[in-house]
C-alpha cells in the first residue's frame, strides 16, 4: 500500500500485528456489541414488531458504545511501556502515527462491528437496502470515531477513571454520527435512499481526517511532558 | 501594545488589576440586576399566549447566552494556552469551566420550567434543550479532565486542547440536533427570534443579559485570583498577601 | 571555542506542583561525562526528561548546541534518551520493535536492527516475543538505540539496571567509545561503574 505514507503503514502494521498476537482483544468489542444489543429485548415492552422497528437505532447505539470503550486501549500499552516517548523522541511524525493508530483501531473494532451488523440485521428482518446502509454508515461513522476518538484517547491515556472518562468525553462528540447514522438506516427501512445522511457522514469523516490527527499529535505531546 | 499586555499578563499585576475591576463592577451589576428584574417581573406586559409564565425567559435566555459566551472565552484562553503558553490563560480556562457549566445547567432547568406550562411535561427533546444538555456534558468533561490530571499545567494544556476539539464539534452538534428535532417534532415553538418583540419585553431581556454577564465577570475574576494565588504560592508577594490578610482578620 | 553540547542555565523543575530542582546550572562539552547522583526524589529523572525536551523547566533554559530545547522538534540524531521504562511493545519481538523505530524515525538510523541486536548478544532472542525476555535482555534491547542512532548527547537513566556483569561491561565500553568520538553523556545512576574518562559528579539535594 504505497497509497499511505510509510509511517502510517508501519504504525498500522504494528497495531495489527500486536493485536493479532493477542486475539482476545479483537473479540471484546464484538462481544460487547452483541451483549448490549441483547439487553434491549429484555428492557423494552414486548410489543410485537417493536424491537425490529427500532433495530437500526439500537444497532447503532450498541456499536457506538462498543467502539467508544475500545478506544481506551489505543495508547495505553505504549504509554505504560514508554514506547510512546521513544517514538516521539526518535523524531517520528506524530500526526502520521495518529493516522496509523486510528486506521489500525478501525480495522480491529469498527470494521468487524460494521460487518457483523449485516447478519444481525438480517436476523432481525431488516430489508436489503437497510442492511447495506447500516453497514456503510457504521463503517463511515466508526472510521470517524476512530479518528476523533484517538485524540481524546491520547489526551486521557493512563488517567484515573480511564475508560469512563474517555467515554464521557467522546460520547457528546459522537452524537451527530449517531443521529445521521441511525436516521439513514431508518429511512432506508422505509425504502428512502438516505442521501443527505450519507453526505453528512462522509463530510464528518473528511473533517475528522483533516483535523483529528493533528489534535492527536498535540495530545500525545501534552501528555508526554 | 504588547508591552502593555505583557505587563498585565504578569500574574501579580493582573491580580491587583482584577481586584480594582471587581470593585468597580459590583455597583453596575446590582443596578442592572434590579432594573432588569423590575422590568422583567413588573413592567413587561403579560404575554398574549403564555400569560405570566413567559417571564422565566428573563433568566433562561441570559443563562443560555452566557453558556455560549463563557465557552467563547474558554476558546480564547485555550488558544493562548496552547500557542503562547501563557500562565494567566491557563488560570482563566480553569476558572471559566465550572461557571459555564452552572449557566448551562441553569438554562436547562429554567428551560424545563418554562416548558412545563407550554408543553405539559418537564422535559421534551427540543432542539435547544438537547443541545444545551450536550453542552453541559462537554463542560463536565472539561472539568473532569482538569481534576484527572495532577500536574496543573499539563491539565490546563490538555483541557485547552479538549476545549478546541469541542469548539469544532459544538456547531456540528448544534446543527445535527436541530436537523434531528425537525424530523421528530416539526417546527419548535420558540418565543425568542419571534419577529416583532415588544420593546418593553426586549429591554429587560438585554439588561438581564448584561447583569448576568457582569456576574460572570465578577465571579470569574474571583476564581482567577484564587488560581493566581495557587500558581504563585511560593512567591513573596503571595506570601505577604496571605500574612497581611491573616493579620487583618485577627484585628 | 565550539558551543557546548548541552548548556543548562538556572533551571527549576516541578513535579505536580512540587519543586524538585531549584536553580540548576551546568554544561556538558564533547568528551565529557556527567553523573547525577542523589537519593530518591532528588529529581534525577525529572532533570533528564527536561534535558531530553519532554518537559519544560519552570524557569531557566536548556540549550543543545546553542538551540533552546522545546522550540525544536525532536530528531533521532540530536539526543538519545534511555529512560526508566524500556519502551518496548511486549507483543512484538525485539527485531520488530527496532525495525518499527527505524522506519518511523527521522532521520533514519545508521545501523539496522539485526546488526545492533547481534552486537548486543541478542541474536538468538531477536525473534522471540519481548514479553518472554528477561529484564536484563529487555534492558539490552532498550540500549540498542544507542548503537542504532548517531547522536552527540546521551541521556541515560539508570542504564545498568538488571544488566549482568558482561552486559554492564559492554555498556561501559559503549560509553567510552561514545566519549572518544567526542560525544557527551549525562547519566543518573546509583551504581558504581568504570569509565576511562573523568566522571563529573553532581550530587543533587532533595528539596523539601
Amino acid at each position: 500500500m504505497t497509497l499511505f505514507p510509510r509511517t502510517v503503514n508501519e504504525t498500522t502494521s504494528r497495531e495489527l500485528r500486536k493485536t493479532f498476537r493477542n486475539p482476545s482483544e479483537i473479540f471484546y468489542p464484538l462481544i460487547f456489541f452483541v451483549l448490549v444489543l441483547t439487553m434491549f429485548p429484555f428492557a423494552i415492552p414486548p410489543v410485537p414488531g417493536l424491537f425490529n422497528s427500532i433495530a437500526s437505532g439500537i444497532l447503532w447505539t450498541a456499536a457506538l458504545l462498543a467502539i467508544s470503550l475500545s478506544l481506551e486501549t489505543l495508547f495505553k500499552a505504549d504509554y505504560r511501556s514508554g514506547a510512546l516517548e521513544v517514538i516521539h523522541l526518535s523524531g517520528a511524525d506524530l500526526v502520521l502515527v495518529g493516522v496509523g493508530k486510528s486506521l489500525g483501531h478501525w480495522i480491529i473494532s469498527g470494521l468487524p462491528i460494521a460487518l457483523l451488523a449485516f447478519p444481525i440485521g438480517w436476523a432481525l428482518d431488516l430489508n436489503f437496502l437497510t442492511l447495506w446502509v447500516l453497514v456503510l454508515t457504521l463503517m463511515l461513522g466508526s472510521a470517524t470515531m476512530s479518528l476523533t476518538g484517538a485524540s481524546i484517547s491520547a489526551l486521557t491515556v493512563g488517567l484515573r477513571g480511564g475508560g469512563f472518562l474517555l467515554v464521557m468525553l467522546t460520547l457528546p462528540f459522537f452524537v451527530p454520527l449517531l443521529i445521521f447514522g441511525s436516521s439513514a438506516a431508518t429511512n432506508a427501512s422505509l425504502g428512502i435512499v438516505p442521501e443527505a445522511e450519507l453526505y453528512f457522514l462522509g463530510g464528518m469523516f473528511v473533517l475528522s481526517l483533516t483535523v483529528a490527527p493533528w489534535a492527536t499529535a498535540h495530545a500525545i505531546r501534552i501528555r508526554l511532558g | 501594545m504588547m508591552n502593555f499586555l505583557h505587563k498585565y499578563a504578569s500574574l501579580q499585576n493582573f491580580y491587583f488589576l482584577s481586584l480594582r475591576l471587581s470593585r468597580w463592577l459590583v455597583l453596575p451589576f446590582v443596578f442592572t440586576l434590579v432594573y432588569g428584574l423590575i422590568g422583567a417581573l413588573w413592567i413587561a406586559p403579560q404575554d398574549y399566549q403564555q400569560g405570566e409564565s413567559f417571564r422565566i425567559m428573563y433568566v433562561h435566555v441570559p443563562s443560555a447566552w452566557l453558556s455560549m459566551f463563557v465557552y467563547m472565552n474558554m476558546i480564547g484562553a485555550a488558544v493562548f494556552t496552547l500557542i503562547w503558553r501563557v500562565k494567566l490563560s491557563e488560570i482563566v480556562l480553569r476558572a471559566c469551566a465550572p461557571l459555564g457549566a452552572i449557566f448551562t445547567f441553569l438554562a436547562l432547568v429554567t428551560g424545563s420550567i418554562w416548558g412545563k406550562p407550554m408543553w405539559g411535561t418537564w422535559w421534551v427533546w427540543d432542539a435547544r434543550l438537547t443541545s444545551e444538555l450536550l453542552l453541559l456534558f462537554i463542560y463536565f468533561g472539561i472539568i473532569a479532565l482538569f481534576h484527572a490530571i495532577e500536574d496543573r499545567r499539563m491539565a490546563a494544556k490538555a483541557c485547552a486542547l479538549l476545549t478546541l476539539v469541542g469548539a469544532v464539534n459544538i456547531p456540528i452538534i448544534h446543527y445535527s440536533v436541530q436537523w434531528w428535532s425537525t424530523l421528530h417534532q416539526g417546527p419548535t415553538v420558540s418565543k425568542i427570534g419571534a419577529p416583532s418583540i415588544h420593546l418593553d419585553m426586549l429591554i429587560p431581556l438585554i439588561v438581564m443579559s448584561i447583569a448576568f454577564t457582569l456576574y460572570f465577570i465578577i465571579m470569574c475574576l474571583a476564581r482567577i485570583r484564587i488560581g493566581i494565588r495557587e500558581y504563585d504560592k511560593n512567591s513573596n508577594w503571595v506570601k505577604n498577601l496571605v500574612t497581611s490578610t491573616l493579620q487583618k482578620g485577627h484585628n | 571555542m565550539s558551543k557546548p553540547i548541552l548548556e543548562v542555565t538556572n533551571i527549576s523543575l516541578s513535579r505536580a506542583q512540587n519543586l524538585v530542582v531549584r536553580d540548576l546550572s551546568f554544561s556538558v562539552s564533547s568528551g565529557e561525562i556527567i553523573q547525577l547522583s542523589g537519593s530518591n526524589g532528588s529529581g534525577k529523572t525529572t532533570i533528564l526528561r527536561a534535558l531530553a525536551g519532554l518537559i519544560m523547566p519552570d524557569n531557566g533554559r536548556v540549550a543543545r548546541l546553542g538551540e533552546k530545547v522545546g522550540n525544536t522538534t525532536p530528531s533521532s540524531n540530536s539526543v538519545i534518551y534511555i529512560g526508566h521504562r524500556h519502551g518496548l511493545e511486549e507483543n512484538l519481538s525485539p527485531l520488530e520493535n527496532l525495525n518499527f523505530l527505524s522506519q518511523v524515525s527521522t532521520p533514519s538510523p545508521i545501523r539496522d536492527g539485526v546488526s545492533v541486536l547481534g552486537t548486543l548478544g541478542l541474536k538468538t532472542s531477536m525473534h522471540v516475543l519481548t514479553t518472554r525476555l528477561s529484564a536484563g535482555q529487555k534492558q539490552r534491547v532498550s540500549l540498542a538505540r544507542l548503537l542504532m542512532f548517531d547522536a552527540p548527547l546521551w541521556l541515560l537513566d539508570e542504564p545498568f539496571t538488571a544488566l549482568d556483569t558482561s552486559s554492564k561491561k559492554q555498556l561501559e565500553n559503549m560509553i567510552d567509545a561514545h566519549l572518544d568520538r567526542k560525544g557527551a553523556v549525562v547519566l543518573a545512576t546509583h551504581q558504581t561503574f568504570n569509565c576511562k574518562s573523568q566522571v563529573i559528579n553532581y550530587s543533587l539535594p532533595v528539596i523539601v
